[in-house]
């Protein structure tokens, strides 16, 4: 460096502020000049990467959707009858060819497979796949088959960053979680639901709470929904009705919703529980006439009923105003959980999650109908029901909770229906749980001779904790000051063959009886002279996979008290944890039916 | 730590990046187009099928523009009225209310709504949309006053039928205030004064119209009805006259005039004795109609109320009946006041209960309706 480039790097470190940002910039940069980052920040800025990216695909995703539409079924909300019968069985014919040779894949609604890309193949997507995904997905909807657009834009999304991960050479570990990552950012910009994308990816794709991965998954959801906003406009996917809660009885009528989502819900898995193996044991042939078959049904509905064809936002719109009497909506319930059925069953590449909330919607809006026309003084806006009525379905058919809660919170932007729809969603779920106790997606993998990790049934899991292992101590602790005298003395009284000796200030040790009993001890010296480690200690609420973490080959780990740390409230060995665990019947949980 | 030792691959990113916005921006454009045609032809076509008198068949065409451009709001007002067409009263409910919330001060939307809370019997729902709508804006449309005049005027007309008169009163006196006087609107503002009782702004309003048009047969036709309203029976006659040819209801006010002028003590003019003789056979009238009543065909829940309210009304007639000939009565102004109050309770409280009126009980009660307001008196005129 020369005098010059001295004094100008002087001038520039003259404030401490600007010294510490450009040591921070000559630590990224290395003594090489080479990008030289944490992997941890590298992996977020990647995050917002993937999601712009996916934002960009999803957006061209839902036009491609759009344009199919257009041009198969024409600009209409009620496309001619020549056009709905034939288009949705001929477009089926080519895209089970497709399927079946080119992008094997693609089919199913592509949660399951992008659970599959995190949990089996170290987050590797196929690019074929996603743009099979893309091509098939947007043909089937266009076309009419009773499917929505979103778990496809999941699959995408997931598909995005897996080919980035795999571009830029991250780390193993890190592009096995860039499958979830991408598939918030394609679900949110699908959806134009952030928070919802988020929570669906973390209950359903994911299936546990991780820290290290929730800054990314967020940062990406909120990448690709500002992306598809700058193309799409900050439109809500539906014109909510105001709401406010009124009192008490409206709860009565939310809950009959719930009971009526719950039944909905199962008869809507049942059906594909029992149909989708059932043509899937069909001979090989048949399965390119399938989609087309399916099609042809949804068509012949279309002719008087045109409601099922596509996703059908258009339609929970107007329900969501009154369009339509309860009959209708009911008849429209029943009408697109039958056709959704019947696509899906049948492998059509498209999502379930449009359908379920279109099913959702019709239910409600009908039930909320027919209970004004019982009680005219219920002053509820319909589309107070039908909001709640989309919650009930996703609880009970996605058997997401959370997601379903927050989902409708989020698209309703009113916080007024949180307790409609916590009630109704509840009821909905433990109906369906009781009805179907292996979630729709669980079954749909088993069924496809996988066992992925689900939240449902890790919450069904016994957490065993410290408490429930450990044991009190037979007399005292140790303490480090006291002399080796009196320590051997509280030894000779205990039946305990190691004792933890407090150290103070919070720091703990074990001896055994051999080491208090041995020879040549100077008697006079505190017990701390002979402690050669210190152990660990351990609180009462964690988790025995903790303390099995910590125990390795130490024979006894201290239970202290939170508040005192010099205050022992028992002792826990690896002896312990496992009669603990022996107890509870854990080591049986894994072995479940399909 | 992690090392990117190469630039290349994010500098690519970026170019992939920049390259995904434009094709996608490139993809969007094209679609948006071909969409927001799609809406303007739908919308267009529900257009035409509502004014053909198709409006389910608009109906349809809304929707299908909606799809495509579910923001635009007179999209959504024109589905609102096509769905009042087709009967469907509470899905217009709906979609108006949807647009009252994203805007609350649009007056199309608030006078559409108030219009179906009318339709709906819902009085105080229907006037609370009319106020918004004299308050609201007008989005788009260039003849803010003209609109809001109008808007005034039915907000009136409204009131005026629920017999709420000092509301409509207000709300045309705030009318006439911002009116021009060259407005199209005048005859109308002036027949909703009549209609409201005062005779006095109306005849005012009529007077200006005859000053634009002294022939204006119309407005010749409402002068006379607001001096007949006020008891100006000769003006009201100069003003027929003035009608050539006589219209058909020209001629029924004449006759009318004539009838109910041979019935009014306190007409401008009237001598002693033809005010006497005018009470006599306004009290006579009265008088038979109340013997005439049936009572046992009254409904036995108003039954008891009714044969009170008789008792009251005979004992009230007999305490005039001594003073009904043209000497007593005259210079007893007491006396003629309280006959006249007497015959117009006895026809407004037979009017409810005895069935179909003569052609003379119907003049006492529009003498009555007239002089006294007995209709807005709700404790009756004694």
């Amino acid at each position: 460096m020369n005098q010059r480039s001295r004094q100008v790097l002087q001038d520039l470190l003259a404030t401490p502020v600007r010294r510490k940002y450009f040591e921070s910039l000559r630590h990224m940069a290395g003594p090489t000049g080479v990008l030289s980052i944490r992997e941890e920040q590298f992996f977020l800025v990647l995050a917002i990467a993937i999601g712009i990216l996916a934002g960009f695909v999803v957006v061209c995703f839902r036009i491609a959707i759009g344009w199919a539409r257009l041009l198969l079924l024409g600009g209409g909300m009620h496309p001619t009858w020549p056009r709905v019968v034939l288009v949705p069985a001929q477009t089926g014919l080519v895209i089970a060819y497709l399927a079946l040779r080119f992008f094997p894949k693609a089919r199913g609604s592509g949660i399951n497979q992008t659970k599959g890309a995190l949990y089996i193949y170290d987050g590797f997507i196929a690019p074929a796949t996603m743009a099979g995904k893309f091509l098939l997905s947007a043909l089937a909807i266009g076309s009419g088959q009773s499917l929505g657009p979103e778990d496809p834009a999941l699959q995408i999304g997931a598909g995005v960053a897996s080919a980035l991960g795999r571009w830029l050479r991250v780390s193993r570990e890190r592009l096995r979680l860039m499958a979830p990552i991408g598939a918030a950012a394609g679900l949110a910009a699908a959806f134009n639901a952030p928070i919802t994308a988020v929570l669906f990816v973390i209950e359903e794709i994911i299936g546990r709470w991780s820290a290290g991965i929730l800054g990314a998954i967020v940062l990406s959801a909120i990448s690709s929904v500002v992306v598809e906003r700058w193309f799409l406009g900050d439109a809500p996917l539906f014109h909510v009705p105001e709401y406010h809660f009124s009192g008490a009885t409206e709860l009565l009528a939310f809950a009959a919703l719930g009971v009526a989502g719950g039944v909905a819900s199962l008869l809507f898995v049942k059906l594909i529980k029992n149909l989708r193996p059932y043509l899937r044991r069909q001979p090989q042939w048949t399965q390119y006439l399938q989609p087309a078959l399916a099609g042809g049904i949804i068509g012949f509905v279309a002719i008087r009923y045109p409601q099922p064809l596509g996703a059908g936002y258009e339609w929970i719109d107007l329900a969501m105003h009154n369009r339509f009497a309860w009959k209708m909506l009911a008849l429209l319930a029943v009408l697109k959980i039958f056709t959704t059925v019947l696509s899906f069953a049948t492998s059509t590449p498209g999502g379930l999650f449009a359908p379920v909330l279109f099913i959702g919607a019709m239910l409600g809006a009908s039930v909320g109908s027919y209970e004004q026309h019982l009680f005219p003084y219920l002053s509820v806006p319909i589309g107070a029901y039908a909001l709640v009525g989309m919650g009930a379905l996703f609880a009970g058919i996605m058997r997401a909770p959370m997601t379903s809660v927050f989902m409708v919170l989020e698209v309703s932007g009113n916080y007024s229906i949180i307790l409609p729809v916590m009630i109704s969603n509840s009821i909905a779920y433990v109906i369906s749980r009781w009805g179907q106790p292996t979630p729709l997606f669980d079954l749909l993998s088993r069924q496809d001779g996988l066992d992925l990790p689900s939240i449902e049934e890790e919450r069904e899991n016994t957490v065993l904790h410290v408490e429930d292992a450990m044991r009190p101590v037979q007399g005292r602790a140790l303490l480090g000051d006291e002399p080796l005298s009196s320590a051997r003395t509280l030894v000779a009284a205990s039946p305990e063959p190691y004792l933890p000796v407090d150290l103070g200030e919070g720091r703990w040790s074990v001896l055994s009886r051999e080491d208090l009993l041995a020879d040549g001890l100077d008697m006079s010296q505190p017990v701390r002279t002979i402690v050669r480690n210190r152990v660990p200690r351990l609180f009462q609420d964690q988790t025995l996979e903790i303390a099995l973490r910590f125990v390795e080959d130490r024979h006894l780990l201290p239970v202290v008290n939170r508040g005192n740390l010099g205050m022992l409230v028992g002792v826990v060995s690896l002896e312990d944890i496992l009669r603990a665990y022996r107890r509870a019947g854990v080591t049986d949980m894994h072995v479940q039916d399909g | 730590m992690w090392t990117l030792r190469d630039w290349r691959p994010l500098l690519l990113l970026a170019l992939i990046i920049i390259f995904g916005f434009s094709f996608t921006r490139l993809v969007v454009g094209h679609y948006q187009q071909k969409t927001a045609l799609l809406a303007q032809q739908y919308a267009a076509q529900g257009d035409r099928q509502l004014a053909a008198h198709h409006p389910a068949e608009a109906v349809q065409a809304y929707e299908s523009a909606l799809a495509y451009s579910p923001d635009e709001r007179h999209i959504r007002l024109s589905l609102g009225d096509a769905l009042i067409e087709s009967g469907y009263r509470n899905e217009a409910m709906a979609q108006l209310h949807n647009l009252w919330e994203g805007r609350p001060d649009d007056a199309a939307v608030n006078l559409k709504l108030a219009r179906l809370q009318a339709l709906a019997r819902q009085p105080e729902l229907a006037l609370r949309f009319y106020r918004n709508a004299i308050e609201g804006a007008w989005p788009g449309r260039n003849d803010q006053a003209a609109a809001n005049v109008s808007v005034r005027l039915e907000a009136a007309e409204y009131l005026i039928s629920l017999a709420r008169r000092e509301e409509a009163e207000t709300v045309l006196i705030g009318t006439e205030e911002s009116m021009p006087v060259s407005s199209d609107q005048q005859p109308l503002l002036a027949s909703l004064f009549l209609r409201n009782g005062d005779a006095a702004r109306a005849q005012m309003l009529y007077q200006l119209l005859l000053v634009r048009n002294q022939h204006d047969s119309d407005a010749l036709l409402g002068a006379a009805r607001a001096n007949f309203l006020a008891g100006n029976y000769d003006a009201a006659r100069q003003y027929l006259a003035r009608i050539r040819p006589l219209s058909a209801p020209a001629g029924l006010l004449s006759s009318e005039l004539d009838a109910i002028e041979a019935l009014d003590p306190f007409a401008p003019g009237a001598t002693p004795r033809s005010r006497a003789q005018r009470t006599i056979s306004a009290y006579q009238i009265a008088r038979h109609r109340l013997d005439a009543c049936d009572l046992d065909k009254v409904p036995a829940a108003t039954r008891e109320a009714a044969n009170v309210q008789w008792v009251g009304l005979r004992q009230w007639a007999a305490q005039l009946d001594p003073f009904m000939n043209p000497r007593k009565l005259h210079g007893r102004d007491d006396v003629i006041e309280s006959s006249m109050r007497f015959a117009f309770q006895a026809e407004l409280s037979s009017n409810s209960l005895c069935g179909q009126p003569s052609a003379d009980d119907e003049h006492l009660l529009q003498l009555g309706r007239q002089r006294l307001g007995v209709l807005q008196s709700p404790g009756g005129v004694r």
